[in-house]
């Protein structure tokens, strides 16, 4: 299979759960693969290509979701799309969510912020396929009470067994939330029996990143266990156009799922309080 | 073997190979100046000239403004495909600092996830040593280990003499020259400047060079000559012409220097500032376990503020020597 050829999706459904986000459902027209973590890259014509997460599995027709924050030029046209429309993806790139190290380890604690739960949904997914499977925590935050996303996927999985579930809400600005009001940060407080072999997934916002990091260092963790999802202006996916360089490394292929050993291990900066902005010319 | 051999018959043997081959070799400009061109009648070729060619080979196999991929959605067919084309058969005669990019850019292309495009391109071309005769104004390829005059890794290596020219031959699987006669050949000892690796080993940290990045970035008019006529730099960019409908995707080429480079949706920028660019650069050119530079001083020769590799090596060298 030819991972670097553009295959057309036609765009399925379009859900809008979200002000800035909606969920779309793509139907390649050829087959492809990605495992949870991995990126696609999808091209909107003709504004270019982005990276995006699927955040739910390949279902029986071929088809699959993503989710898009409106942040940019090519998210806008993307929002602007109707059902019928075609996109061009192509993939999967980059290192996933590892599976097999989750399901071996002690206790799952998955920690999402904003729209950083797109991914890790799809991993969620997929955890839960296994009968055998540690308990799993999941903690999910936003700013706001109606920026959450999935919320009824949430109430299925309330009604599995060895899941708990933290929804922090920092702005309560619906009648209906049902979760607590606060930070990630709080809710990692409220983690009971976590030893060394815990796996941690994080994904989120980077300056949430060494806030938690800080909190986790509080339980007898393994920094070789705790992964970010770190991000990257993306333009190629496959390690050639340099666009996506963090130190010595290609966050596509190297990345974009790093353990925290891993990114002390090349020097990252990536726990940062504040998420600099340009100011790149002639400084 | 090594053979003895003059310009004339390098002329009609070059002419030879350009029915079967497209032959890119150095020409000589109206102007005086050499770069690096396909070559259409074998008199244009140009031998004779210190240094390296303002042109770099990537210009040939990792070609700027490449179409990708055309995309044409009108109606229900859907099509995304990139131009197939039939890569031809070429002989490149070139530098030798220039075929260590050569190969550093088989490297690069060929990891990770292989370019396929690339590959393709590279299986049909055959690299011819030009032999340097005498040493340019730029150069400091010794620095990397590059030998001006290649020893031991050629197929086909012309080196210009007081006499004439001396053909080198391992099993190039071409014809040779026809008036050829077999001597003895020893290359002279030919070294450029050797600048001291040593000193820039902490280059890419800005915080500890502040005295030197403060210098680098005041002088450095983003001109980008110095990226663009880097035989090993790589980094591009990929822009779509067109509409919904249809259109084209194209590669073009990219410098980390360039304020767009890492910027992200909603202009956050991990790399916020100038000094962090230049950083990136510096590691990737001089440090990193791949480092790229090759030492053909085109940077040098190009940067309208005298900041290129060598004379940013001179910088540090001189530094420390404080």
């Amino acid at each position: 299979m030819n991972r670097q050829k553009i295959i057309p999706a036609v765009i399925k459904q379009i859900e809008h759960p979200g002000t800035y986000v909606k969920i779309f459902t793509l139907l390649p027209k050829e087959p492809v693969f990605f495992v949870p973590g991995q990126f696609l890259m999808v091209s909107v014509f003709p504004e270019g290509e982005a990276a995006f997460t699927p955040c739910s599995c390949i279902k029986e027709d071929g088809s699959f979701e993503i989710a898009v924050n409106l942040v940019g030029r090519l998210t806008s046209t993307l929002h602007r799309m109707k059902t019928g429309d075609t996109v061009g993806i192509r993939g999967g790139y980059g290192n996933g969510f590892s599976i097999k190290k989750a399901i071996n380890s002690s206790g799952i604690v998955i920690i999402a912020g904003g729209i950083g739960m797109a991914p890790l949904r799809f991993f969620i997914q997929e955890l839960l396929q296994y009968d055998k499977r540690p308990p799993l925590t999941i903690i999910y935050s936003a700013n706001k009470a109606s920026k959450f996303l999935f919320l009824q996927d949430f109430e299925r999985w309330q009604q599995q067994e060895n899941l708990d579930i933290f929804l922090a809400a920092l702005e309560v600005d619906t009648q209906e939330w049902k979760g607590h009001i606060g930070r990630s940060t709080d809710m990692i407080e409220k983690l009971k029996k976590i030893d060394e072999n815990a796996s941690f997934f994080v994904c989120g916002p980077p300056p949430m990143f060494p806030h938690v990091l800080e909190k986790l260092k509080q339980f007898p963790v393994n920094e070789k266990n705790i992964f970010f999802t770190l991000e990257r202006n993306m333009r190629c996916g496959i390690g050639k156009c340099g666009h996506c360089y963090m130190g010595d490394i290609r966050l596509c292929v190297d990345g974009p799922v790093l353990s925290v050993s891993d990114i002390k291990k090349y020097h990252l900066a990536v726990f940062r309080e504040t998420e600099p902005f340009m100011s790149r010319y002639r400084k | 073997m090594n053979y003895q051999t003059d310009f004339d018959s390098i002329l009609r043997w070059i002419g030879s190979l350009c029915r079967s081959y497209e032959v890119i070799a150095p020409k000589k400009e109206t102007n005086g100046d050499i770069f690096y061109s396909v070559i259409e009648s074998s008199d244009e070729v140009c031998l004779d000239f210190s240094g390296t060619p303002i042109n770099t080979p990537k210009d040939f196999i990792y070609e700027n403004y490449k179409t990708l991929l055309r995309w044409d959605l009108a109606g229900d067919k859907a099509v995304i495909e990139a131009p197939e084309e039939e890569p031809k058969k070429r002989i490149i005669f070139l530098r030798n600092c220039d075929i260590k990019a050569i190969r550093l850019l088989d490297g690069w292309f060929e990891k990770d996830i292989a370019d396929e495009d690339y590959k393709k391109l590279r299986e049909n071309l055959i690299l011819v040593t030009i032999g340097c005769h005498t040493i340019g104004p730029f150069c400091f390829c010794s620095t990397f280990g590059v030998d001006p005059i290649e020893k031991e890794n050629y197929t086909l290596q012309l080196i210009k003499t007081e006499t004439g020219y001396i053909l080198q031959a391992k099993d190039p699987g071409l014809t040779l020259p026809q008036r050829l006669e077999a001597v003895s050949y020893r290359p002279k000892e030919l070294k450029t400047e050797i600048l001291d690796l040593g000193c820039s080993n902490n280059i890419a940290d800005f915080e500890q060079n502040a005295q030197i990045y403060d210098e680098i970035t005041k002088r450095c008019q983003l001109c980008d000559g110095c990226t663009f006529l880097c035989p090993t730099c790589t980094c591009y960019d990929i822009a779509d012409h067109g509409d919904e409908t249809k259109g084209e995707r194209v590669r073009l080429w990219d410098s980390c220097l360039f304020s767009s480079f890492t910027k992200m949706a909603k202009g956050y920028d991990p790399e916020p500032t100038f000094a962090h660019a230049w950083s990136r650069r510096l590691s990737c050119k001089l440090v990193m376990s791949d480092r790229s530079c090759i030492g053909c001083g085109r940077c040098d020769m190009t940067c309208p503020a005298g900041i290129g590799m060598k004379s940013i090596l001179m910088l540090t060298q001189h530094k420390e020597r404080k």
